[in-house]
């Protein structure tokens, strides 16, 4: 089948919003709340209300209610990001997650609320995070969120994979991609281009979620810089039996060795927040030593669900909400966590989302572009010099407060906006990138076997979480070739398998910056361990790495940390 | 496979299972107004569709399709 034989779709739009989770369904309402005569429309692969990682969430969000001093607990976070925080975004974030929160709350939204009718805030000690937390039924607010938006007109598209950005005279004017249930080419012209289409994650278990990192992937090639991507791929673990995660399984003294002893402790003996990383840690340095296996043992502690008192947990979990993990151990690993110890295993999840935005999550780089939600986690680097995923109940508070501030500054800037121009020669050689896979005479490799190879090329402990310049520069050699020798030749016979090509692309593009960045930044810090440079290195790397494409390479440079106001 | 099958009497043609699936494993049949299991080797039994079904007419083995990397 030939790129030119492929239907193309053009729809032209002030707005257009990859992604229709929360902070692309959030951006979307509150677009329309301020201007209704701005056009929007959102787009995603998945099916909107339904799609990206919120449903498959817990439900909880952070907030920091005006009773939290906002100076305390953004040295609190920035203490723990060990240099690396980006302060002005923590008060940026945490000086406005309440008004957020409330505001949301005033839509109808649902959140778990008091019998008084009123926002339940909740302390959940278990966390030891200084801030409050309030929960909802994710996939009911998605629902809810779609909903206002059709109502208020924006124009949804489902199933539509995108791909590309379109660049005209150095700034972004839509973007490109193709419907994944009937292959037609879509060209979306729009003045502005929000990306909220998550972080990239690398299929490697059970994941909850469909993002594959395609527009960070996109925002590299149109030459956006890209932040601290070392810290974009977060080692988990999990349950052996089925793949949960569990965040009760972070209190410190739940995971044991073989010997039943506690062993978070051992190697992080200070620790006060629960961290997936430092367990990750602390696992593999006692499997090493032949200590294994892990264990979670929670037997005769009270769980989350049973602290006293009504609590968000137990709320969310009456609500019907899918990740209940103590459910989902019982019901697929068959194991009663109150009588049964779990065996428990590293468990890699990714999550690199590492596109730079200013305070109204504008891209500096590039006119026209905003992104929001997972996509800046790293971009943005609030926590630190931590994986994403430290704390939890970050994911969803930053998607709607990111939402609301890119929809601010899009309502703002966009009737000032001239109409974008898009250049036919781009969206012409666009089309045969799209549909290349789809033109190669001889299928040589499948979407299978470039998952596995990325996968192999980089997920392993000694690629990507104990890291060393030799082996840094193994795994590199092996992304290159998968990009040079193996996605050139995988061939695909329909939208379905073209969808897959493209997410392998992302992820090994996705795993090239955040190895390419892991060896420039020579030092030990938080989450980021090179064996072969031990200690954390203040004189040189109080800074954020910066990775970006320069004629046609990856480059690799740093940009301090500003001081903290 | 992992997804091992959705009962088409039960199936009321909601198209949750179409729109959660994080690996595109279903088609939606306009006519019979039926979801259809498609491309069941993707299936990363996450038990997403499983669960938000409202009738309950799909089954997701407890098997993992794909083995976790934990080599290190």
């Amino acid at each position: 089948m030939k790129a030119s034989t492929q239907k193309t779709k053009l729809v032209s739009t002030d707005v257009l919003i990859i992604g229709g989770s929360l902070a692309g369904l959030t951006a979307a309402v509150k677009i329309k709340k301020l201007n209704e005569r701005i056009n929007v429309v959102v787009v995603d692969k998945g099916g909107i209300g339904w799609a990206g990682e919120v449903p498959t969430g817990g439900g909880f969000c952070i907030t920091v209610p005006p009773e939290v001093n906002l100076g305390e607990w953004v040295k609190w976070v920035a203490d723990r990001g060990e240099g690396l925080s980006n302060t002005e975004w923590l008060y940026n974030f945490g000086g406005s997650v309440h008004e957020v929160t409330s505001e949301l709350f005033s839509w109808g939204l649902a959140f778990m609320k008091h019998p008084d009718g009123n926002l339940f805030f909740d302390d959940i000690p278990s966390w030891r995070v200084k801030n409050k937390a309030v929960g909802y039924v994710p996939h009911k607010v998605l629902l809810q969120l779609k909903k206002m938006a059709s109502e208020k007109g924006a124009d949804m598209l489902n199933k539509i994979e995108m791909v590309d950005l379109l660049k005209y005279d150095g700034r972004i004017v839509g973007a490109v991609g193709f419907s994944i249930l009937t292959g037609e080419y879509y060209v979306f012209k729009a003045k502005a281009t929000l990306i909220a289409s998550g972080s990239t994650q690398y299929k490697n278990r059970r994941l909850w979620t469909m993002n594959c990192g395609e527009m960070v992937a996109a925002a590299y090639r149109a030459g956006a810089r890209l932040l601290n991507s070392e810290f974009g791929a977060l080692h988990s673990n999990c349950s052996k039996e089925c793949g949960a995660w569990w965040r009760g399984a972070a209190h410190q003294d739940a995971l044991v060795n073989a010997l039943g002893e506690p062993i978070l402790r051992k190697y992080f003996p200070t620790t006060t927040a629960e961290s997936y990383w430092k367990q990750a840690y602390a696992m593999v340095k006692e499997i090493d030593a032949g200590r294994g296996p892990i264990y979670v043992d929670v037997r005769g502690k009270p769980l989350q669900h049973e602290e006293p008192g009504e609590n968000t947990f137990k709320w969310a979990a009456r609500q019907g909400i899918f990740y209940n993990p103590e459910r989902i151990i019982s019901e697929k690993a068959g194991i009663d966590v109150n009588n049964e110890k779990v065996e428990w295993i590293p468990g890699f999840l990714g999550g690199l989302g590492n596109i730079q935005v200013d305070l109204e999550c504008k891209s500096p780089d590039l006119g026209g572009l905003w992104a929001v939600g997972n996509a800046i986690k790293t971009g943005i680097d609030m926590e630190g010099a931590v994986p994403p995923g430290e704390y939890g109940g970050w994911g969803l508070p930053l998607a709607e407060v990111s939402g609301i501030k890119a929809a601010q500054s899009i309502a703002r800037m966009v009737p000032e906006m001239p109409k974008p121009k898009i250049d036919k020669e781009q969206q012409e050689s666009l089309k045969e990138m799209v549909f290349a896979p789809m033109k190669a005479k001889k299928k040589e490799f499948g979407h299978f076997d470039a998952f596995h190879r990325i996968q192999q090329a980089f997920i392993p402990y000694k690629y990507c979480f104990i890291r060393t310049e030799k082996r840094l520069k193994e795994s590199l050699a092996m992304l290159d070739e998968i990009q040079r020798e193996v996605l050139p030749k995988v061939k695909v016979e329909n939208p379905h398998e073209l969808l897959k090509y493209h997410e392998a692309a992302s992820m090994a593009l996705s795993a090239e910056m955040t190895q390419r960045a892991a060896l420039y930044r020579t030092e030990t810090r938080g989450g980021h361990i090179r064996e072969d440079y031990p200690e954390r290195d203040d004189k040189n790397w109080l800074a954020w790495t910066v990775v970006k494409k320069e004629d046609g390479k990856m480059t690799s440079s740093k940009k301090p940390v500003p001081k903290a106001k | 496979m992992p997804i091992e099958s959705l009962d088409t009497e039960i199936c009321v043609g909601c198209k949750i299972c179409f729109d959660v699936c994080p690996e595109d494993v279903f088609r939606f049949d306009e006519k019979k107004k039926k979801s259809v299991i498609t491309y069941p080797e993707d299936c990363c039994a996450c038990w997403v569709c499983e669960w938000f079904c409202p009738v309950k007419c799909i089954a997701v083995s407890k098997e993992p399709a794909r083995p976790i990397i934990t080599k290190y």
